[in-house]
């Protein structure tokens, strides 16, 4: 009997362990309880099942958060909330100038607004939005996995010091069909990577090498930094599209993207240099689907996906004029300093915009708009 | 602080104000052996928490806390509870906000809806300093892709572009010179910024090259300048301004080739440094970390590497005296540069006409031997 005892005294905490990882919540294997450690909050992208990915530059790790808020909503009330970010600060205790916005994202579910906040010492915290109230969405104690980033070997990698597999931050982050997609840079040499990583994670990490061709250039670029990317099917077949520094718009085809490939991108848009990207959404109008891009130094514009789909061409020539554009036309919106976009429902998008007097507003508007 | 004391406060606040910050200044001079109704919790150079003793709420149910107890930021207007965790221990209540109490900042408990005591978090103590700008020589070429910023303590982050300045000779301040990321590309402990110029505008016949020019042009000289005020992890700023003159060059497109280096070889049994001279400057950081060496039994040696002489030299001082035998000086392929040239590739390059390497697959080796 007291052998009997003794072992299963030995074997709790494996049983305490094994009902740890909540196999029965809806989560795929490789979730635990526990602490993250979450040292950064870089992106924010929604997986499946109310599941949060986290992009942590600091600590070179993605992380899949059980965010429990996975119950679908059909339709979203539109967001509105006037100086957002001092409203942030209030809730947190501080001023304006001691946070930074670094992410919002919404949950296609719950059609709830994450918000990703980091304090002027370098705490991360995530917030949601329900009801025009702000709550704490724990980053300790909850159901997680991880991958790290730094510290899996490549198929490319041949040398001992891991070569380009250095990522000192995580410029994008998306989730699509299986896959979580980063893109990301060093902050020694000039390179800029692109990891395309099974969901959920296990050891395997892909890494694929992407080459495009710009538009303005008579030559191929292959390090140029990716600073936002989206996937969208277009005539059934998946692409990535993915936005550069000087603002082309390329698309790579996903079948494409395998481990060690070296993809050769298509040019379909040139939007002029002096601007770039901050993200992209797509947005459903009838039967039209719409390439909604917010950006650094334009308006936010919309392109129609029918006009990508019928462009079958690759810009090839140098644009003399400046500041011109080329490709696939778009359309500007009056809608200016917008720093963070996503899709709020079928029919309404959400954004942060800088408004003229200084103030950084949360706003919705709807597809009237498009 | 004197205006708002003047203008947002009544009387009575005034001097409960006055009297509170008093009396906690007064709480936390007390001998360790008594304890104040009030004090903060640190970690780190953070006041991450606040405990909140017994005396203060001796009548509140401990599963009431939460709901009766607040802490709120003592600002213009109202203020909502600064969001946290609240837990009983022992004789205390915890509060741990949701990030750290904000430096010179003063925050008001309130229990039961009664203020019950005011903490001012005191401002830190050492302010930071800009240690270096990287490259550190004068002359660079005009094709010069980044600057590196080095700090003596972890800064803010997002921060970079409002205080960095790159001035031409007139002292115009130059647009759309360097690239804006975000996140922004820092080292681990935040004490070391990665500022690329605009690769766009360097990279000729480039959208943004056609239209905005090359960020630096040969034989012009720039001011680089970090202002003050730009804040660290614990909110304390740059005090002083940081100016860095500089001359654009000629235009490097060539590859640095270790097969054209020097070796000065140190003597058997000391441990005088190994120099390496590159013939050009190469890129601060990325020859700290791509240069490896391995002793002759093939184990890597330790020792401290070091860059000087305008980024020109390479210098590793062993741990312990050199062995006699052939060492291997193993450099990783993605070695820079100030242009961006790494052993592999040129920055530029005409994919029409070259074979495209794949990034970070070989390393160069050189040998020598200590006799």
């Amino acid at each position: 009997m007291k052998k009997l005892f003794y072992s299963l005294l030995a074997i709790a905490p494996a049983i305490i362990l094994l009902s740890n990882t909540n196999h029965r919540s809806g989560l795929p294997p490789g979730f635990v309880f526990g602490n993250p450690e979450i040292k950064s909050i870089s992106n924010l992208s929604f997986g499946p099942g109310g599941v949060l990915f986290i992009g942590d530059s600091k600590s070179g790790t993605v992380f899949a958060l059980d965010t429990k808020d996975a119950s679908p909503m059909e339709k979203a009330y539109p967001a509105e909330m006037k100086n957002f970010d001092q409203k942030v600060a209030a809730f947190l205790g501080t001023e304006t100038k001691n946070i930074t916005i670094r992410d919002l994202k919404v949950n296609p579910l719950s059609k709830k607004i994450y918000c990703a906040v980091q304090s002027v010492d370098g705490t991360p915290v995530l917030l949601r939005i329900t009801d025009g109230n702000f709550q704490n969405v724990p980053l300790k104690g909850v159901m997680y996995s991880k991958i790290d980033l730094n510290n899996i070997p490549s198929e490319d990698a041949k040398n001992k010091w891991g070569g380009s597999l250095r990522m000192a931050t995580i410029e994008d982050l998306s989730y699509s069909d299986g896959k979580v997609m980063i893109s990301g840079l060093s902050n020694q040499e000039f390179s800029s990577t692109f990891r395309s990583i099974p969901y959920p994670f296990t050891d395997a990490q892909s890494q694929t090498s992407l080459e495009i061709y710009h538009a303005s250039h008579g030559r191929f670029e292959t390090e140029a930094p990716i600073e936002t990317f989206t996937t969208a099917s277009l005539q059934g077949k998946k692409f990535l599209i993915a936005s550069y520094t000087c603002t082309p718009l390329v698309l790579f085809s996903m079948d494409e993207l395998k481990p060690g490939a070296h993809v050769k991108g298509r040019t379909v848009a040139e939007f002029g240099a002096g601007n770039h990207p901050l993200d992209m959404i797509t947005m459903k109008k009838g039967d039209d689907l719409y390439l909604i891009i917010s950006n650094s130094d334009r308006p936010v514009m919309k392109v129609k996906y029918k006009d990508i789909e019928a462009y079958k061409e690759s810009l090839t020539s140098q644009i003399m004029e400046p500041f011109s554009s080329a490709g696939v036309p778009y359309i500007s919106f009056p809608l200016v300093n917008v720093i963070q976009l996503d899709k709020l429902d079928d029919t309404q998008f959400v954004f942060l915009q800088r408004k003229s007097n200084g103030d950084l507003d949360l706003r919705t508007e709807n597809n009237e708009f498009l | 602080m004197t205006r708002f004391f003047r203008n947002s406060l009544p009387v009575c606040c005034k001097l409960f104000l006055i009297s509170s910050l008093v009396l906690f200044s007064c709480c936390h001079n007390r001998p360790k052996s008594s304890t104040p109704a009030i004090s903060l919790v640190w970690d780190g150079g953070k006041a991450t928490g606040l405990l909140i003793s017994k005396s203060l709420w001796a009548d509140l149910p401990p599963d009431s806390v939460s709901s009766l107890v607040q802490v709120r930021l003592l600002y213009h207007g109202s203020q909502p509870p600064v969001a946290g965790e609240f837990h009983v221990q022992h004789d205390d209540i915890l509060f741990s906000p949701l990030i750290p109490f904000s430096r010179g900042l003063t925050y008001e408990i309130r229990i039961k809806e009664h203020p019950a005591g005011l903490v001012l978090i005191p401002p830190g103590k050492d302010r930071p300093r800009l240690v270096a700008i990287y490259p550190d020589c004068d002359t660079v070429p005009e094709n010069l892709l980044k600057f590196y910023f080095q700090f003596s303590k972890p800064m803010a982050e997002g921060q970079a572009l409002k205080y960095i300045f790159l001035r031409n000779e007139q002292g115009d301040s130059l647009e759309h010179i360097f690239l804006e990321l975000n996140p922004e590309l820092w080292n681990q402990d935040r004490t070391v910024l990665t500022l690329w110029l605009d690769p766009g505008r360097i990279k000729r016949e480039l959208q943004p090259n056609l239209t905005l020019g090359p960020p630096l042009v040969k034989g012009k000289k720039y001011l680089l300048t970090v202002l003050p005020g730009w804040p660290d992890q614990e909110e304390q700023t740059l005090s002083q301004i940081f100016s860095k003159n500089i001359i654009a060059s000629i235009r490097d497109s060539i590859c640095p080739s270790p097969a054209t280096w020097s070796f000065n070889i140190p003597g058997r049994d000391t441990e005088q440094p190994l120099r390496i001279h590159f013939g050009k400057p190469m890129d601060y950081l990325l020859t700290l970390h791509a240069i490896h060496l391995l002793d002759p039994t093939g184990k890597a040696v330790n020792g401290t590497s070091s860059v000087s002489a305008g980024e020109k030299e390479y210098f590793f001082k062993p741990d312990n005296p050199w062995i006699a035998g052939l060492y291997k000086v193993q450099i990783e392929s993605r070695l820079e540069d100030l242009a961006g040239n790494n052993l592999d590739r040129p920055f530029e390059r005409d994919m029409g006409k070259t074979q495209l390497p794949l990034p970070g697959h070989s390393f160069y080796e050189k040998v020598f031997e200590i006799q």
